[in-house]
């Protein structure tokens, strides 16, 4: 009886985390579509288009990837920009890991490997929101798969569509993405430190965009927007 | 399928799953500290932040804080709709509608 309450539990939380990723999946479409097509344009096989988004499942980097292909860039410095785009990761991960500490480490290393933006904002707002210590993984194994399937999807079709679609960005879906992370941060901005936070990181990000070159103004916004509400919060317990 | 198409893609997924799994694992278990423990519940607020405000201010990778810039309207017609409908997906369709009209009337 009680494996059977389990079991369903465990559906339960991974149907949640699937329907709570719709957004998401909705949004992450067209990248999937243009990635598709600028990829078919470059020159890269429907296969080979297919299996970047199978093994590295990143938006940016692939987009980076294939600019770069494109432009002719050495396939060491390719490999060496994915890393450095995809370092924001590390930020991710560490504010995940709390809600994992009694997890087995199997599962830390199956959730890494479909851990994307969309997939940790949705997971992290998720487990905020809920209040809990331990957050289930099948949430966010389930909000992985669905982006997962939607973001293969996509790519299968823009890479069928080829050259037919020209600016496929150009029909406002630029905005899909940006939207998608106003609609899941808006409501967790509850405080005024947290607000505060949210405007500093995002100025702090927008300077950093033009001087720093690569995805490094991320990681520059994220290190000081939590040093400064880590700040705040200890001002006000004094 | 070209081997060295095959060999790029296998190393890029290398390098992004590195990323992605050393944090979670390097802390988990571990005594995170007091003060990191704090810092990290503002992470994924800076993050967000970190990819909105760029693409929002900047969309073509130059500064455009002036009225005309149509993501500006959009942005603040999709918070409006999150804090009112609490509808996401319905916000996000509505942005995106707001941007292609703003774009063709402004």
């Amino acid at each position: 009886m009680e494996l059977k309450s389990m079991v369903s539990r465990e559906r339960e939380e991974f149907l949640l985390g699937i329907k709570k990723t719709i957004p998401f999946m909705i949004g992450v479409m067209p990248f999937g579509l243009a990635y598709g097509i600028m990829a078919s344009q470059a020159h890269l096989s429907v296969l080979e288009t297919t299996l970047m988004s199978m093994i590295v499942f990143a938006g940016s980097a692939q987009f980076m990837a294939i600019g770069m292909i494109s432009e002719g860039v050495g396939f060491t410095y390719i490999v060496i920009s994915t890393l450095l785009i995809n370092l924001r990761h590390l930020l991710m991960g560490l504010s995940l890991s709390p809600y994992f500490k009694n997890l087995k480490l199997r599962w830390l290393y199956l959730l890494s490997f479909g851990m994307t933006d969309e997939g940790y904002a949705c997971t992290i707002s998720y487990y905020q929101d809920k209040g809990v210590d331990e957050g289930n993984p099948y949430f966010m194994l389930g909000s992985e798969v669905g982006l997962y399937i939607f973001w293969m999807g996509s790519s299968i079709i823009g890479a069928l569509l080829g050259h037919s679609i020209k600016d496929p960005l150009s029909w406002g879906l630029d905005f899909a993405m940006p939207a998608t992370f106003l609609s899941i941060i808006i409501p967790q901005i509850k405080s005024f430190n947290m607000f505060t936070v949210f405007l500093v990181s995002g100025i702090c990000a927008v300077g950093a965009y033009f001087f720093i070159p690569g995805k490094w103004y991320i990681i520059v916004a994220t290190i000081i927007g939590a040093s400064l509400g880590t700040i705040l919060e200890m001002k006000d317990d004094e | 399928m070209r081997l060295e198409y095959i060999i790029l893609i296998v190393l890029m997924g290398i390098v992004t799953y590195i990323t992605r799994v050393s944090f979670l694992v390097f802390f988990n278990n571990k005594n995170i500290s007091k003060v990191l423990n704090r810092s990290l519940k503002y992470i994924p607020a800076s993050i967000l932040a970190a990819l909105i405000f760029p693409g929002v201010f900047a969309p073509s990778g130059n500064l455009d804080m002036a009225i005309t810039n149509p993501y500006i309207g959009a942005s603040g017609i999709t918070i409006i709709s999150v804090l009112l409908s609490k509808n996401s997906a319905f916000s996000i369709v509505l942005g995106i509608v707001s941007l292609v009209l703003l774009r063709k009337f402004i």
